[in-house]
């Protein structure tokens, strides 16, 4: 099938899926969080900042992380993506890379944040983060659309082993003409998301989100993740809107990480996404 | 009337120091009051009350809870009643304080309301914002006066507080009606909402006051022809309250609250909300000033409430002032007509206007047409002692009108008031126990129907109450100024129904309340036309796993009949069928404290509407906020909120409590998909004197306008400017 072809095919799929479409395609966040379900606005101490950037300030060691997926096993769909976090005393600074899309249709995105903890008493912090960046979506035969992308996020452990996590995505869209823009990446609708994550000891975590944006309605995503050894990790996830089971395990071994997750759309089938993580 | 321990200046020095000791060592005592645990059960409560189709401005019930924050009731001098208007102890917890009080004398700090049944950790926590220990304990020495002590002139000059407030709102983003002289359906006024109050207090016992404020739209200008000076409302009051025999006397604006509110009753009350079992409780508080902004809910004259003996008082109250309402002026071309009867030719009121606005030139003329003049009288009896806290009273209220009210000729209008006399007469009790509560009222109204309102609340023992309220109003049962509890909140009429709820604390850190309302209109209403019901169920779940974390859910359905389309009528029948509409919401909210200056909440939402006689079917809707507090210095607080939501129509909207400028009631419905977000910054500079500034944004996504008719707005925005400065000497 020609590229065009596949780029109409697409576009149609996208009209008829609409919600769907937007929330699955941008299979992003890296593995870890995929295969929760999407669900991580709560999880500290990842180098991906995308569901939440206040994840950044608990990270107490430099990590590298990679991602690759390719949503619903389309080669068009296919996204590449770089995250780096390196803590400092005063924060922990962070680069995140992605690439999306094929040859007509490509969206690259770059941000650079940071994330620290404020202390709140002599038991209690918040951890804030920011990220700032640029997105530019790029249609063959259309002009180049480009974002400004601003997100914020704050995280707390609220109990032992209970930990909130609040999210805002795309905050300088909020007041933007909504005028329908086929350039325009779907992944600059400003949102917001609200999440939980429980670990009610060392080898389980359960997590939830809420997550809102304006596009499109609220979704709600559930995750559980399991350590029967200290290598290995089973996850587990689902979320609504649309409604997606997702799947996955994470090995690892001295300084690194390998994640694999598998999503699965009943419409659409399979998305799986790969992940590589290394803490210096 | 003497205090005890009045002739020995020795004496009296002495409690004093000792009162002034204690005060000051229960103050050191207690961590400063945190009212965020209170706003997040009253601002739930206040959106319970919206979405329950309020009748009535619920700003005077802001304010007052405003006005308890900033002076707190001193938990060893305050009346049951007084007590009962903290909402997180209601009548049967304030009563409990005060057998208490009885029994084992004055409490000396605030943590020893503990040791009260039924005031727990939480409750404690919820109703400290709104208590004090008094600078004195001089109701320590001997049995307790009969009337409270009244202060001497000199007290009152030396004692008064002085307080100011200015206050200016305004659309950045205007109507259609602002657009200028030419513009259809043109505001004669400015788009800026004006509000001014001056107030001298001393303590809870004399308030003078005077209360100003123009509405958006409206003119500011001196006009005697509409009543407009300056300002386009105007209130004031002098007021003595709780001073010897004198329970209350108001000279100028006042309301009056008996019983069960079913006769009289004009400050709004909570009624059914995630409080199953305190919510539809009430607590006349008798005569009261007034000084609130609902331009129609209050009476100007002259009242009195006198205590004969002890436990026994009398009330006199009168009031003349003008109401809105449209006149009906007949066509006087036909007074040759012999066919016509008598009195064919007069004016007559076809509807009364409650909303207070007067912007254009027809809202105007509707402004004060129509003359009220009320007399009414009552006695109470009140009961207090180690065992039983009650009230067993009657009231009666006569209204004359300038110009005769006219029902209209629809049907529902069949039993409305006519004629320009209406009679009230209203006979209550209570009872509250340790076992209880059980409350009644009784009353005929201007339609000469009868209204009837009672019910028993239990302690069930194992941190299980129960409360069943039934309630009977006939259609005819009219009572132009009250307020009782039912499914119309304060309209009383044509209703009857059952309400259970029950409340249950499993555990300390666990709260269950739940409540099943059922209910049905006998007669027919506006837009239905046959006798039609409805249920209604709540189920609020709360969990405090610790002081600094709470989180709720709370899950809410109603069903009622309604009118079906014309195209939907019965078949063989001249009358419209009922189908079914059903309105569900169901929320979940966390708020975390994560240090003294900062606190963080969320809330989750959705709702569901099904309407089985719309094409459409079921419409959704979904909310999701993030609030945030923070104490940015100890002078300046910030209040922050996002707000996404995306609902499919105005059926599924959903609301959401905002805080605003102080005495202001923000709870917007939200409807259709945008956003909303507000600042709300309050600075403290220095003492008595707060400054506030918020500005609130709405975008909404796929419109064109926002609004309607002459305040509709172009484009996707809407923005809201607010500031006030309060300064209290």
């Amino acid at each position: 099938m020609r590229p065009l072809s596949r780029l109409a095919l697409l576009l149609a799929a996208a009209t008829v899926w609409a919600a769907p479409a937007a929330h699955a395609q941008l299979a992003e966040g890296g593995a870890r969080i995929l295969a929760l379900g999407r669900a991580g606005a709560a999880l500290g101490g990842e180098a991906w900042g995308h569901a939440n950037p206040a994840a950044w300030a608990s990270l107490d060691q430099t990590r590298a992380a990679l991602q690759a997926s390719q949503a619903f096993g389309l080669s068009e769909l296919r996204l590449g993506a770089l995250s780096a976090a390196l803590p400092t005393p005063l924060a922990t600074v962070a680069v995140h890379a992605r690439t999306y899309g094929f040859s007509e249709r490509r969206e690259t995105r770059v941000l650079v944040g940071a994330g620290r903890p404020l202390p709140l008493s002599v038991t209690r912090r918040l951890d804030v983060g920011l990220a700032v960046g640029v997105e530019t979506a790029s249609t063959e035969g259309y002009d180049h659309h480009t974002a400004l992308l601003v997100h914020a996020g704050v995280q707390g452990d609220v109990l032992p082993g209970l930990r909130a996590g609040l999210a805002a995505r795309n905050l300088l869209g909020l007041g933007l003409d909504d005028t329908a823009d086929l350039r325009r990446s779907a992944s600059t609708v400003p949102g917001v998301t609200v999440g939980v994550a429980y670990a009610p000891s060392d080898r389980a975590t359960l997590v939830l989100d809420a997550d809102q944006d304006l596009d499109f309605g609220l979704s709600v995503r559930a995750g559980a993740e399991v350590v029967p050894v200290e290598a290995l990790a089973l996850r587990a996830g689902v979320s609504t809107m649309p409604v997606r089971f997702t799947t996955g395990l994470g090995v690892r071994a001295s300084s690194l990480r390998a994640d694999l997750a598998v999503e699965s759309h009943e419409t659409l089938g399979l998305t799986p996404a790969v992940g590589l993580e290394i803490r210096l | 009337m003497r205090r005890p321990g009045s002739g020995t200046r020795g004496l009296r020095a002495a409690i004093r120091a000792a009162g002034a000791l204690l005060f000051v060592l229960s103050a050191s005592a207690q961590v400063p009051a945190d009212s965020t645990d209170t706003e997040v059960d009253t601002e739930a409560r206040f959106e319970a009350l919206v979405e329950d189709d309020l009748a009535g401005d619920p700003t005077e019930l802001l304010e007052l809870l405003a006005s308890l924050r900033e002076d707190p009731l001193d938990v060893n001098t305050a009346t049951a009643e007084e007590l009962a208007q903290v909402p997180a102890l209601g009548p049967l917890l304030a009563a409990a304080v005060v057998r208490r009080r009885a029994e084992a004398g004055p409490f000396t700090s605030l943590p020893g309301l503990r040791q009260v049944e039924g005031v727990t950790a939480d409750v404690y926590l919820d109703a400290r914002p709104f208590l004090t220990i008094g600078p004195t304990l001089e109701t320590a020495a001997g049995p307790p006066p009969s009337f409270p002590a009244a202060p001497s002139v000199g007290q009152v000059l030396s004692g008064l507080r002085y307080t100011g407030i200015q206050r200016v709102q305004r659309r950045l983003d205007l109507g259609a009606g602002f657009q200028g002289p030419d513009s259809l359906r043109a505001y004669l006024g400015s788009p800026e909402r004006i509000y001014t109050r001056l107030q001298a207090t001393y303590r809870r016992q004399v308030s003078v006051n005077v209360t100003l404020e123009k509405d958006p739209g409206e003119p500011f200008r001196f006009d005697g022809g509409t009543n407009t000076y300056g300002y386009d409302y105007q209130s004031a009051h002098v007021a003595v309250l709780d001073a010897g025999r004198i329970d209350a006397l108001v000279v100028g604006d006042y309301t009056a609250q008996f019983g069960q509110g079913l006769a009289l009753w004009r400050a709004s009350g909570f009624g059914k909300g995630p409080d199953a079992v305190g919510g539809p409780l009430r607590s006349g508080r008798g005569i009261r000033p007034y000084g609130s902004v609902d331009e129609n809910n209050f009476f100007r004259g002259a009242a009195l409430t006198l205590g004969v003996v002890k436990g026994l008082y009398v009330s006199a109250f009168a009031s003349r002032r003008a109401l809105d309402a449209s006149i009906f002026e007949p066509d006087t071309t036909d007074l040759g007509d012999p066919d016509l009867p008598p009195g064919a030719f007069d004016a007559v009121v076809t509807s009364l206007t409650a909303d207070g606005l007067h912007r254009t030139d027809r809202e105007l003329a509707r402004k004060d047409a129509l003359d009220e003049t009320l007399v009414g009288g009552g006695a109470e009896y009140r009961i207090s002692n180690g065992s039983v806290e009650g009230q067993v009273g009657v009231v009666a209220t006569r209204s004359t009108f300038g110009t005769p009210l006219a029902p209209g000729t629809r049907p529902d209008e069949l039993f409305d008031v006519e004629g320009d006399e209406a009679t009230v007469v209203s006979a209550y009790a209570d009872a509250k126990t340790r076992a209880g509560v059980a409350f009644a009222e009784v009353a005929r109204g201007a339609g000469g129907g009868l209204g009837a309102v009672g019910g028993l609340g239990l302690d069930l023992g194992g941190g299980a109450d129960l409360l069943v309220v039934g309630r009977s109003y006939a259609p005819d049962y009219v009572s132009l100024h009250g307020y009782p509890f039912g499914e119309r909140n304060g309209v009383g009429r044509n209703e009857r129904g059952i309400y259970a709820g029950v409340r249950v604390k499993p555990s300390r850190a666990w709260t269950v309340n739940a409540y099943l309302d059922q209910y049905r209109f006998p007669f027919l209403r506006f837009n239905v036309p046959r006798p039609s019901r409805g249920v209604e169920a709540l189920v609020h779940v709360e969990h405090r796993p610790s002081r600094y974390a709470r989180v709720y859910a709370q899950a809410r359905t109603e069903t009622r009949e309604v009118s079906l389309d014309a195209d939907n009528v019965v078949p063989g029948s001249t009358v419209g069928g009922l189908g079914a509409q059903t309105r569900q919401t169901l929320r979940l909210q966390g708020e975390w404290d994560a240090s003294r200056r900062l606190r963080l909440r969320s809330r989750v939402e959705g709702s569901r509407f099904e309407d089985e006689d719309s094409a459409v079917g079921v419409t959704t809707g979904t909310l999701v906020y993030q609030d945030l507090r923070w104490q940015v210095l100890d002078w300046l607080r910030t209040d922050a909120r996002l707000t996404l939501f995306d609902t499919d129509g105005y059926d599924a909207r959903l609301y959401a409590f905002e805080n605003d400028l102080t005495g202001v009631f923000a709870i917007p419905a939200l409807s259709g998909r945008g956003v909303r977000g507000y600042l709300l910054f309050t600075a403290r500079p220095t003492d008595g004197v707060t400054a506030q500034f918020k500005l609130a944004t709405t975008w909404l996504r796929r419109v064109n306008a926002i609004g309607s008719g002459a305040n509709e707005v172009a484009g996707q925005r809407v923005s809201d400017l607010g500031v006030q400065l309060r300064v209290r000497l």
